[in-house]
C-alpha cells in the first residue's frame, strides 16, 4: 500500500457521534443562523474542537454501536484544503501507543490488519470527540456556558 | 437686592430618581457650576425651570417646548415607573428656594402619577393616572426658621415673579444656541428690544410723553383764552386757523412716518430672516456632510467588528491563527520524536533487506549525493563533498563513478523493501501541519490582539456614535424655525427680492416723510412766534408763562431722552468692546470691534467692525456667540442697577472650545449676582475626578462657589438610569 492509498482510507471514514449530544451541533454550530451562543460554521469544527477538549481532559467514553450512533461526515470533507487533516493526523499519530500500534510496523502488516489499526483510529477519534461533546453538555445543561463571542477559546484556555 | 437661589430639588423628575434629599442642589453667590456629560441631566436640569416658570418642558425630540399637562408621564423618572407596582403612587416634584435680604422663599410644583396595570407602558399616558398639585409657595423671614404657606395666589404670583422677572427671563434662562436668538443681530428690532428692557430707557420716553402733553395741553389752554378776547384780529384767528391745519398735517405725516418704519420693520426683518435662513441651510449642510462622513465611519468600523466576531471560530482552524492547536506542543513534540525514531529504523531495516541480496553499496546514507549530483562531481572532476580535486582516473575520480554505477541507484530502488511504503505519508503530514506547528507558541498572544482588537473596535465605535449624537444635537438647535416649510430656494429669492425692494420703497418713504414733517415743524415753529406776537395785550400772563414753561421742559425732556439715548449708545460700546475682549482673550484669533450707532429712525444699529470701520462677516460661530454675550452683559452693565436676577444657562458654548469657556467663566462673574451653568466642555471621563485641565483650574479658583458634578450608572438601561449629583466644590 503506498502512502496515498493509506491516507485515502483514513480519509474516507466518517467517525461517528452520539445521539445524545446531536442538540448541541444545533446549539453551538449552525451555519444557518445567529444563535443564543458563540457557534462554529460547518458541524465538524464543533466536533474537532470537541476531539480536542476531550484530549485535553483526557476523557474517551466508549460509543456504543447501534441505533445510538450516528455517521458523521467523512473526515476528507473536513476543511481538505487547510493544515487542519494534516494537523489531527499528526495529534493521532503521535499517540500511537495509546492506539496501539507501531509506526514501523505499519509498513510490514497485511492490508487486514492495517484496515483494523485505521478502525482503532477512527474509534481513537469518536471516543475523545465523544469526551469532549460530553464535557460541553454537561456544561451546556448546567447553563454554564458564557454567552460571549470567546466561548470557545475560554474553553479551551482553561483546559491549557 | 438680588434674587439668589439657594436650592434647588427634584423628585423622580426625569433621570433625577428618588426622594429631594439625593437630588438637592446647594447654591450661592457668584459662579456655580454643574458638570455632566451627555445625558447626565443637564437639560432636565433646565426642565426644573421652564417648570416652575412656563408650566413646559423642551422636548429633546422635537425641540419644542410642550404643556406639561401632557408630559407628566414622560417626565417621571422611567427608573421610578419601572420599579412601581400596580397602584403605586409616584410623586414628581421640581421645588427651589431663593432669597433676598429679608425673606427666603420656597416654590415646588408636582404631580403624583398612578400605575394603572402591570407592564404599563413608560410612556403611554392611558396607563397612568396623573394626579397634578397646585402651585406650592410659603416664605420665611430669614431671620426665622420656619416656612409660612403663601395661599394669596397674586402673592405666589408676586413672588415667582421675584425670582426673576417675567420680562427678563429670555435673559436669564438660555439654552445653547437660544443665546444667538436673545439678541439676533440679523433683526434689526431684537437689539432694541433687549435695550428697552433691560435699561430704564423707556422712562425717558415716558417722560418725554407726558412734558409734550402738557405743553400741548398748555398752548391749547392759551389759544382757548385768546379765542374768547373779543379784541383778538380776524388776522390772528386766520393764522391760528393755518398753524392749525399744519399742525393736523403734522399729525398725519407723523402717523405715515410711523407705517413707513412699520414697514420698514418689517421688510427688514424679513430680508435678514430670509438671508440668515440661507446661512442655516449653508451651516446645516457643513453638518449634513460630517454626519455624512461618520456615519459612513461607523458603518465601515460596524462592518469590521461584525467580521471579526462573527468569524471568531473560524480562528481556529485558519492556518494564520490555528488556535485550535493551542496546547498541543506534546503532540508536536512526539510526533517528531517517532517520526525520527521511525526512520532510524526504516533505515537499518531497509540497509539490512539490501545488504542480503548484495555486497555491493548500493544504498547510501542519508544526505548522500543524488544521481545528478554525481554525474556533476565526475563532468567536473570535483568531489563537492569534501570539496576536493578529483581529477579523471584518479581514485576520488573512480569512487564517484563506482558511486553513481552502484546497483540499485536507479527509481525502482525500494519498491520491494516494505509492504507499505509509508514514509510519504508521514513527510506529507509533517509538511501539511507546518502552519498549525509554527504558531502554537504565539496562540495566546493573537489571541490577546483579537481581544484587544474588538476591545479598541468596540471604543471606536462608542467615540463615533457620541461625535455623532454631538453632531445631530448642534444640527438640530439649527432647525428651530420654519425654514423646512420653504418649498425651494427659488421661492426663497422670490421672497428675499420682493422683500429688499419694500424695503428699500420704506427707506426712501422714511426720508421724504421725515423732510415734510421737518418742514411743517419750522413752519409750525414760525406759526407759533407769529401769533406770540399777534396776541393781544390783554391776554392773561399766566396762560403764555405756563406755556413757555411747558414748553422748555418738554424740549428739555427731549434734549435728555436724546443725550441719554446717545451716552448710553456710546457706553454701550465702551462695555460691550470691553467685555468681548475679555470673552475671547483666551482665543488666539484677534476678535473685532464692535460698534453702535443711532441711525435715522432714533433706534441702534450694531456692526462688527475692523480697526479701518470694514465691516467683517464670517466670523465663527464660538465669535457670533461671543459677541451676543457681550453685547448682553454691556446691556446689563450700563443699567445703573446693574442685574437683579440669577443667570441659568444650559450648555451655553458648547463645542466652542475651553479657551472661550474660561473666558465666559471670568466675565460671568463680574455682571451676574449669581450665575449657574450646566456645562459638559468641562467633564472628562478619562481625569479621576471626572474633570479635564480647565475644570480643575475652575476647581481651585476663588470666583467659583460650588461644582457639582452629575453622573449616571455605566452601561446601564434606560430604565435603570438615573442622575448621581456629587458636590465637589
Amino acid at each position: 500500500m503506498t502512502s496515498s492509498e493509506f491516507r485515502e482510507i483514513i480519509l474516507k471514514k466518517a467517525p461517528k457521534y452520539s445521539v445524545s449530544v446531536e442538540y448541541l451541533f444545533e446549539k453551538l454550530a449552525n451555519k444557518q443562523g445567529k444563535g443564543e451562543f458563540s457557534q462554529f460554521g460547518p458541524l465538524y469544527e464543533l466536533y474537532v474542537f470537541a476531539f480536542y477538549v476531550g484530549l485535553k481532559i483526557g476523557s474517551r467514553i466508549e460509543l456504543v454501536s447501534g441505533s445510538n450512533a450516528k455517521k458523521f461526515v467523512d473526515i476528507a470533507g473536513w476543511k481538505s484544503a487547510s493544515p487542519l487533516i494534516d494537523f489531527l493526523l499528526l495529534t493521532i499519530f503521535s499517540r500511537s501507543d495509546e492506539i496501539g500500534f507501531d509506526w514501523n510496523d505499519l509498513e510490514d502488516m497485511e492490508e487486514k490488519d492495517l484496515t483494523d489499526v485505521v478502525r482503532k483510529i477512527i474509534t481513537f477519534i469518536e471516543e475523545y470527540a465523544y469526551g469532549g461533546l460530553d464535557y460541553l453538555k454537561n456544561k451546556f445543561d448546567r447553563g454554564e456556558l458564557d454567552n460571549s463571542q470567546y466561548l470557545f477559546v475560554d474553553i479551551l484556555s482553561d483546559l491549557v | 437686592m438680588a434674587s439668589i437661589i439657594n436650592q434647588i430639588s427634584f423628585q423622580n423628575f426625569f433621570n433625577y430618581y428618588g426622594s429631594f434629599e439625593n437630588n438637592t442642589y446647594e447654591f450661592s453667590k457668584g459662579v456655580n457650576i454643574v458638570v455632566a456629560d451627555n445625558g447626565g441631566g443637564k437639560s432636565k436640569f433646565f426642565n426644573g425651570f421652564l417648570w416652575l416658570f412656563y408650566d413646559e418642558i423642551l422636548d429633546s425630540d422635537t425641540k419644542l417646548r410642550k404643556n406639561i399637562k401632557n408630559q407628566a408621564v414622560k417626565i417621571c423618572s422611567d427608573k421610578a415607573k419601572y420599579e412601581a407596582a400596580v397602584n403605586d403612587l409616584i410623586e414628581c416634584n421640581v421645588a427651589l428656594e431663593f432669597s433676598d435680604n429679608r425673606f427666603r422663599y420656597r416654590i415646588c410644583k408636582g404631580f403624583r402619577i398612578k400605575k394603572s396595570k402591570a407592564n404599563a407602558s413608560l410612556i403611554d399616558n392611558s396607563d397612568w393616572q396623573v394626579f397634578f398639585k397646585g402651585l406650592e409657595v410659603s416664605k420665611k423671614d430669614i431671620a426665622l426658621l420656619e416656612f409660612h404657606e403663601v395661599y394669596d395666589e397674586d402673592e405666589q404670583r408676586r413672588i415667582l415673579d421675584k425670582l426673576i422677572q417675567p420680562n427678563l427671563r429670555e435673559y436669564s434662562l438660555f439654552q445653547g444656541e437660544e443665546i444667538d436668538k436673545l439678541i439676533d443681530f440679523n433683526q434689526a428690532d431684537s437689539l432694541n428690544r433687549a435695550v428697552k428692557t433691560l435699561t430704564d430707557i423707556n422712562k425717558y420716553d415716558e417722560l418725554e410723553k407726558i412734558t409734550k402733553y402738557v405743553a400741548e395741553r398748555a398752548e391749547k389752554d392759551l389759544n382757548e383764552s385768546v379765542a374768547s378776547n373779543d379784541a383778538a384780529s380776524q388776522s390772528y384767528r386766520r393764522k391760528l386757523d393755518e398753524k392749525n391745519v399744519r399742525k393736523n398735517s403734522l399729525d398725519i405725516e407723523s402717523e405715515r412716518l410711523k407705517s413707513y418704519e412699520h414697514s420698514y420693520t418689517e421688510n427688514k426683518n424679513e430680508v435678514d430672516k430670509l438671508e440668515s435662513l440661507n446661512e442655516n441651510a449653508e451651516s446645516r449642510k457643513v453638518f449634513d456632510d460630517k454626519l455624512k462622513e461618520q456615519n459612513a465611519k461607523l458603518k465601515e468600523i460596524k462592518e469590521e467588528y461584525d467580521r471579526l466576531v462573527e468569524k471568531l471560530n473560524e480562528r481556529f482552524f485558519d492556518g494564520n491563527f490555528a488556535w485550535i492547536a493551542m496546547g498541543c506542543e506534546n503532540e508536536v513534540s512526539n510526533f517528531k520524536e517517532k517520526l525520527n525514531n521511525y526512520r532510524e529504523i526504516r533505515t537499518i531495516k531497509k540497509v539490512a533487506v539490501l545488504s542480503e541480496n548484495s555486497n555491493q553499496i548500493n544504498l547510501l546514507p542519508p544526505d548522500s549525493p543524488d544521481t545528478v549530483t554525481l554525474q556533476t562531481m565526475i563532468e567536473r572532476e570535483h568531489c563537492y563533498v569534501c570539496n576536493r580535486d578529483a581529477k579523471k582516473d584518479t581514485e576520488p575520480w573512480k569512487h564517484i563513478l563506482s558511486l553513481l554505477n552502484r546497483k540499485g541507484s536507479g527509481q525502482n530502488k525500494t519498491v520491494d523493501i516494505f509492504k507499505n511504503d509509508l514514509n510519504d505519508f508521514f513527510g506529507e503530514i509533517q509538511l501539511g501541519a507546518q502552519s498549525y506547528v509554527g504558531r502554537i507558541g504565539a496562540i495566546q498572544n493573537s489571541i490577546h490582539r483579537t481581544r484587544e482588537k474588538e476591545q479598541e473596535l468596540l471604543e471606536r465605535i462608542t467615540k463615533i456614535k457620541d461625535k455623532i449624537k454631538g453632531l445631530r444635537d448642534d444640527r438640530s438647535h439649527l432647525i428651530i424655525g420654519d425654514e423646512d416649510n420653504m418649498i425651494d430656494v427659488r421661492q426663497i429669492m422670490a421672497q428675499y427680492k420682493g422683500a429688499l425692494s419694500r424695503l428699500q420703497k420704506a427707506e426712501e418713504d422714511i426720508i421724504k416723510s421725515k423732510n415734510r414733517i421737518e418742514s411743517l415743524t419750522e413752519n409750525i415753529r414760525k406759526d407759533e412766534s407769529e401769533l406770540s406776537r399777534m396776541r393781544p395785550q390783554d391776554t392773561p400772563k399766566e396762560y403764555e408763562i405756563h406755556l413757555d414753561i411747558s414748553t422748555d421742559i418738554r424740549n428739555a425732556a427731549q434734549r435728555t431722552k436724546l443725550r441719554v439715548f446717545d451716552n448710553m449708545i456710546s457706553k454701550l460700546e465702551e462695555e460691550a468692546n470691553k467685555h468681548f475682549r475679555n470673552l475671547i482673550k483666551y482665543n488666539e484669533l484677534a476678535g473685532g470691534i464692535l460698534k453702535f450707532e443711532k441711525n435715522p429712525r432714533g433706534t441702534i444699529d450694531f456692526n462688527y467692525v475692523d480697526e479701518a470701520g470694514n465691516e467683517v462677516g464670517g466670523a465663527s460661530e464660538g465669535f457670533q456667540r461671543m459677541k451676543v454675550l457681550a453685547v448682553l452683559m454691556a446691556i446689563i452693565s450700563v443699567n445703573p442697577y446693574g442685574y437683579l436676577y440669577p443667570l441659568l444657562a444650559d450648555a451655553p458654548l458648547s463645542a466652542f472650545g475651553q479657551g472661550f469657556i474660561k473666558g465666559f467663566f471670568e466675565e460671568t462673574e463680574k455682571v451676574f449676582p449669581q450665575s449657574i451653568i450646566l456645562i459638559k466642555d468641562l467633564y472628562d471621563s478619562e481625569s479621576e475626578n471626572k474633570l479635564n485641565k480647565l475644570g480643575n483650574e475652575l476647581l481651585k479658583n476663588v470666583s467659583v462657589s460650588t461644582i457639582y458634578l452629575n453622573q449616571i450608572p455605566k452601561n446601564s438601561k434606560q430604565v435603570e438610569v438615573y442622575t448621581k449629583l456629587k458636590k465637589i466644590k
